[in-house]
């Protein structure tokens, strides 16, 4: 029975991301709220890991062990479904492509066209802010010639300036095609470990299949997240243990927490080994806070320092910095899951940097990112990635829950 | 690309450079023109007869000689010093021929320049030429790449004409710069993307990071070079520096893993010196324990604050010492 739902539950939410304006299509016009009812403000605390993300340094979370009788999921909205769809398709179409063209120009615009002129503007002020940063970074930088000195703060201005621009963007597109979701954020038990495969294309390295496994305990703020790459195919390893503190949780999925990570990457084929210390600070906004038609997807970003060792078999190790900075656009699923969508700036580890052509442009970005978490039932959850950079990664994984949702 | 620079015919006439060290700009039954990328050259000619040809070359070493069989003869005429004419008279068969200066089988000490990175300055880039030309003894320059900015052909044709204030060939990789429009474009000029050659005993890689990576086809050269090479100075050059030194910016391969990779690589083949482009200043540093520069300098928008503006370097090698005498920086400006 419990497979049957869980069947449903993922059935369910492809058709939320494919028919996003239906799911949970409770309200009729984009400027009305909806899917709020299990931002439960005396829920359980939240947590946040991936075990098949290499860096672990997002900001996810998300767990079906806390409220297992949620509702207004994409079940629950199946027979509101066909009834409002054909009343909402076209006034939805036509915000939604508003929010395409002009909107990815004029961020809020779909907005606009749907009747919710406040999320418009906050839309468009936000797209302003973080236009604003960019060319005041990209400037600054230009203008220095990316001089060795301020570094550190222009170019996570930046990309964080990027994320705000490019998230507007994704939120005008969400809201206006769905109006806002009743899936809400939820929290993850104590203990969780997740065993999966890792597969990686890199075509400067002989490895391929990855066994992963990882785990998260969680204890009031504290939150630790072993995990483990081995390569099944070549001699690679690489083993991190974040942990986190987080300051700010008001349980409705916005929290503000430090993080500290070490990371030992041994390429045993290659001669090297890889080790990394960071600090960084991460948060994660609900975008409801911008307006209720954007209900059921948050905003993340994440900036931080580390400091980055190579050793090598023949040579003296080298010790550079490196910049951690992250950004990424979520929604919330039906049944507890969670998909998002990221940019991560940092060049290490397997994805690293994407080359947007083969020419101009290269050697800046680092590498974009896919990733779900799906509960099937109290006890498992699915965990899905998919990274593309200088390689292609993907990992699968089982999670197995145990303990109480803090 | 690199695999098809060199070889040309026409009708039964056919020329094969070894190794590709020289692009065919042109070739007729009695005229080839060559551009070259290293400073000596073994050319490979096929004739069904024998033929009168007038071989060209541009970006040749000043004191090039022409040598097939046993004999040598100078330039038939040489317009400027990188711009030797040489006719030769060919028998029917396969004939082979070095255009090289005299002594460069002489393993004994010389100096190079290294630049990179001209770009936009390309308006100013004779000023460069010049103080490089001033400076005596420079057998050739080598270049990191970003030559041009975006590669359009006014941009080449400019730094046709401005090299031509060079009285030492410029050998370049490519940089991203290059790679811009229509990567082809560096080839029908100029050749390889990547470089490897032997001068006066000491070994020379300049390889193509345009796309800050190392095409996998091209590191399984890189290995037998560095093979080759192993007992000899071996000096490395590519566009993108393999680490940045200041890694929050992190101006270098996009796979700091692959980076890593790459330099077991080059420690293992006991390279001496890395050189590198792409950022707009000076940097001396170490990279897995081998001496490492990235030198910008060729006029592109400089890094500000770092009081060094249009610069190049001046390396020292000797091969009878095993060592590199000295690394100088010669500042444009001053």
């Amino acid at each position: 029975m419990k497979a049957k739902r869980s069947f449903s539950s993922l059935t369910a939410l492809v058709v939320l991301l494919i028919l996003g304006p239906s799911a949970g299509a409770q309200a009729p016009t984009a400027a009305k709220p909806r899917g709020t009812e299990n931002a439960d403000p005396h829920g359980p605390k939240t947590t946040a890991i991936d075990m098949a993300d290499p860096h672990g340094t997002e900001a996810t979370s998300t767990g079906p062990a806390a409220q297992p009788d949620r509702k207004a999921t994409a079940e629950d909205a199946g027979t509101e479904l066909e009834v409002q769809a054909s009343e909402e398709s076209t006034p939805r179409a036509l915000s939604t492509v508003a929010a395409v063209i002009p909107g990815l120009v004029i961020h809020g615009f779909g907005h606009y066209v749907a009747g919710d002129k406040d999320t418009a503007w906050r839309l468009f002020a936000w797209q302003g802010v973080g236009l604003g940063i960019m060319i005041a970074s990209g400037a600054t930088i230009g203008l220095t010639g990316a001089s060795r000195y301020g570094n550190e703060l222009t170019i996570p201005a930046l990309v964080t300036g990027t994320g705000i621009f490019l998230n507007t963007a994704y939120a005008d597109i969400y809201g206006s095609a769905t109006g806002g979701r009743a899936s809400t954020y939820a929290p993850r038990p104590t203990l969780s470990a997740t065993v999966g495969y890792g597969y990686v294309d890199d075509p400067q390295f002989d490895y391929t299949h990855f066994s992963v496994v990882s785990g998260l305990y969680v204890r009031d703020a504290l939150r630790v997240a072993p995990s483990l790459w081995t390569a099944l195919d070549a001699d690679n390893q690489r083993a991190r243990l974040p942990i986190r503190y987080r300051q700010i949780d008001n349980k409705a999925g916005d929290f503000l927490q430090g993080q500290v990570a070490a990371t030992y990457h041994r390429y045993g084929d290659d001669g090297f080994a890889c080790t990394i210390g960071e600090l960084s600070v991460g948060g994660r906004l609900n975008s409801s806070h911008l307006g209720a038609s954007l209900a059921g997807s948050y905003t993340t970003a994440t900036v931080g320092y580390a400091l980055h060792r190579t050793s090598y078999d023949v040579a003296p190790a080298d010790t550079i910095g490196l910049l951690l900075v992250r950004f990424g656009y979520g929604l919330y699923l039906p049944k507890n899951g969670e998909i998002e969508g990221y940019y991560q700036h940092r060049r290490d580890g397997f994805a690293a940097g994407l080359s947007p052509s083969p020419g101009n442009g290269s050697g800046f970005l680092g590498h974009f990112g896919l990733a779900l978490r799906q509960p099937v039932s109290d006890r498992f959850a699915i965990s899905l990635r998919s990274e593309i950079g200088s390689a292609w990664v993907a990992t699968g994984g089982i999670e197995i829950r145990t303990g109480s949702a803090q | 690309m690199d695999g098809d620079v060199g070889k040309a015919s026409f009708e039964t006439f056919e020329i094969e450079v070894v190794d590709g060290l020289a692009a065919v700009q042109n070739m007729t039954g009695e005229r080839i023109t060559l551009w070259a990328q290293a400073p000596s050259l073994q050319l490979s000619l096929a004739s069904e007869g024998p033929r009168d040809v007038t071989l060209e070359i541009f970006n040749c070493m000043p004191a090039a000689q022409l040598q097939i069989g046993t004999e040598s003869q100078s330039p038939t005429s040489q317009p400027r010093p990188t711009h030797c004419i040489f006719d030769v008279a060919l028998a029917a068969g396969e004939s082979q021929i070095a255009i090289a200066p005299p002594d460069w089988e002489i393993e004994e000490d010389f100096r190079f320049a290294d630049m990179g990175d001209i770009q936009t300055a390309m308006d100013r880039a004779d000023e460069v030429f010049a103080a490089i030309s001033s400076e005596p003894d420079i057998r050739f320059v080598m270049s990191t790449g970003d030559v041009v900015e975006s590669g359009t052909f006014e941009e080449y044709e400019l730094f046709l004409e401005q090299v031509e204030l060079l009285d030492i060939p410029f050998f370049s990789t490519v940089g991203n710069h290059e790679l811009s429009i229509d990567a082809a474009r560096w080839h029908d000029l100029f050749g390889l993307f990547s470089t490897h050659f032997r001068f006066k005993g000491v070994d020379f890689s300049y390889v193509d990071s345009g796309n800050a990576s190392l095409d996998p086809s091209l590191q399984r050269r890189l290995a037998q070079w560095l093979e080759d090479g192993k007992d000899r100075i071996h000096i490395f050059g590519t566009h993108y520096p393999l680490f940045d030194p200041v890694g929050v910016r992190n101006a270098g391969f996009r796979s700091r893993s692959e980076a890593s990779k790459l330099l077991v690589q080059l420690a293992r083949g006991q390279v001496d010196l890395t050189l590198y482009g792409h950022v707009h200043s000076l940097y001396e540093f170490e990279n897995a324990g081998i001496p490492a520069f990235i030198s910008g300098g060729g006029g592109a928008l400089p890094e500000r604050f770092d009081g060094i503006d249009r610069h190049f370097l001046i390396v020292h090698p000797d091969p009878v010492e095993n060592r590199i005498r000295s690394i100088e920086t010669r500042r444009v400006d001053d």
